[in-house]
């Protein structure tokens, strides 16, 4: 006979009405239940524990991972403000569930209410070199005359100046994107509630503007933003990590 | 709880065209991040093998697990949310979007 656990997913303040739940939580054989206690609730499920062990490996993991976050994600299409607790959050009964949001509840509170509102966008910066190196050399007369010289140099002479001239623009790459991405960022983190790594603490009703911004910075700055989300804040969920 | 306390009607419109999800975008979210509550609950102890790093127990007390003999999340980066030790999970993350066939193509 197996052993059941109660999984927790995280947060939301009690709303009036729950959304209709998931039928299939982290545990399929289980559906997610909103535990209210107080202004809070935990969104949990049973699970039974041999579901979260390691023999189906990482493959195992990612199934679990993916769970996790869909369960979030339906609070958050349902409208809700969801604290994530971290991946694999377990107590060992409902009442241990519930006994949780009571001793916790003035930071569960806080940490909610930081993230009132508000949905975390993930933005990967990549460098197509090829671009950067263009824009770099458009940007940069000396460069540029440079390169205008190759054409009228006897082919030797130009095959050794163009050495040279890869040699300085491949450093320039480089620097330029670690410089830009920076630049990036920090123009981004201007426009977010709060920043992280590279993710990003954005008012719901901003969000349209700030993926568009993100693509557009980049663009500029002959990079390119792949955005992701938005997500339920998972790496916002921790007030007193401001300054990341 | 008011609903003004929810995301509201903007919901719909910034979800509606969010493309799938790949793995590791989700797994470099979720696998790490979220707050961290332990300490005061107990969960009986199994004799399987759980998922030992992802895996939070929330045991009695810090104090009374570590008289049991059970401290493993202190030294654990994974666990003590020391993010400059935790390239364990980008190797992990790594190991899985190769497995997956993903190109990893993060910056």
């Amino acid at each position: 006979m197996s052993e059941v656990g109660h999984y927790v997913y995280g947060v939301v303040a009690a709303p009036e009405e729950g959304p209709t739940p998931l039928e299939r939580g982290i545990d399929p054989a289980f559906g997610v239940e909103l535990l209210r206690r107080g202004a809070l609730a935990a969104i949990t499920s049973r699970v039974r524990l041999e579901q979260l062990s390691t023999d189906g490996g990482d493959a195992r993991l990612a199934e679990l991972a993916f769970r996790h976050e869909h369960v979030l994600e339906s609070f958050l299409v349902a409208g809700l403000n969801v604290l994530p607790f971290r991946f694999g959050t377990l107590c060992a009964s409902d009442g241990d569930v519930s006994k949780l949001l009571e001793t916790r509840e003035a930071a569960l509170s806080t940490a909610l209410a930081a993230v009132r509102g508000k949905l975390e966008v993930g933005v990967r910066v990549s460098v197509e070199s090829g671009r950067l190196r263009r824009a770099i050399v458009e940007s940069d007369p000396d460069l540029r005359e440079r390169e205008e010289e190759l054409a009228m140099l006897s082919p030797g002479a130009a095959h050794l100046r163009r050495k040279q001239l890869e040699r300085i623009l491949a450093e320039r790459v480089s620097s330029e994107a670690s410089r830009r991405a920076a630049q990036l960022h920090a123009e981004l983190a201007g426009h977010a509630a709060a920043a992280r790594d590279s993710s990003y603490l954005v008012p719901v009703a901003q969000i349209d503007d700030f993926v568009e911004r993100a693509r557009a910075t980049a663009g500029e700055l002959a990079l390119r933003a792949d955005v992701t989300g938005p997500w339920p804040p998972f790496s916002f969920a921790e007030p007193e990590r401001d300054d990341v | 709880m008011s609903t003004s306390e929810g995301l509201g009607t903007h919901m719909s419109r910034p979800l509606a065209p969010r493309e799938p999800a790949q793995l590791a975008d989700v797994l470099e979210r979720v696998l790490d991040k979220g707050i961290v509550v332990a300490g005061d609950i107990r969960v009986e102890l199994l004799e399987i093998e759980l998922l030992t790093i992802k895996l939070r127990l929330l045991i009695a007390s810090a104090d009374k697990a570590r008289e049991m003999g059970i401290d493993w999340w202190s030294g654990d980066p994974f666990l003590s949310g020391d993010r400059s030790k935790s390239s364990g999970l980008e190797d992990r993350l790594r190991k899985l979007e190769e497995k997956v066939g993903l190109d990893g193509e993060r910056s």
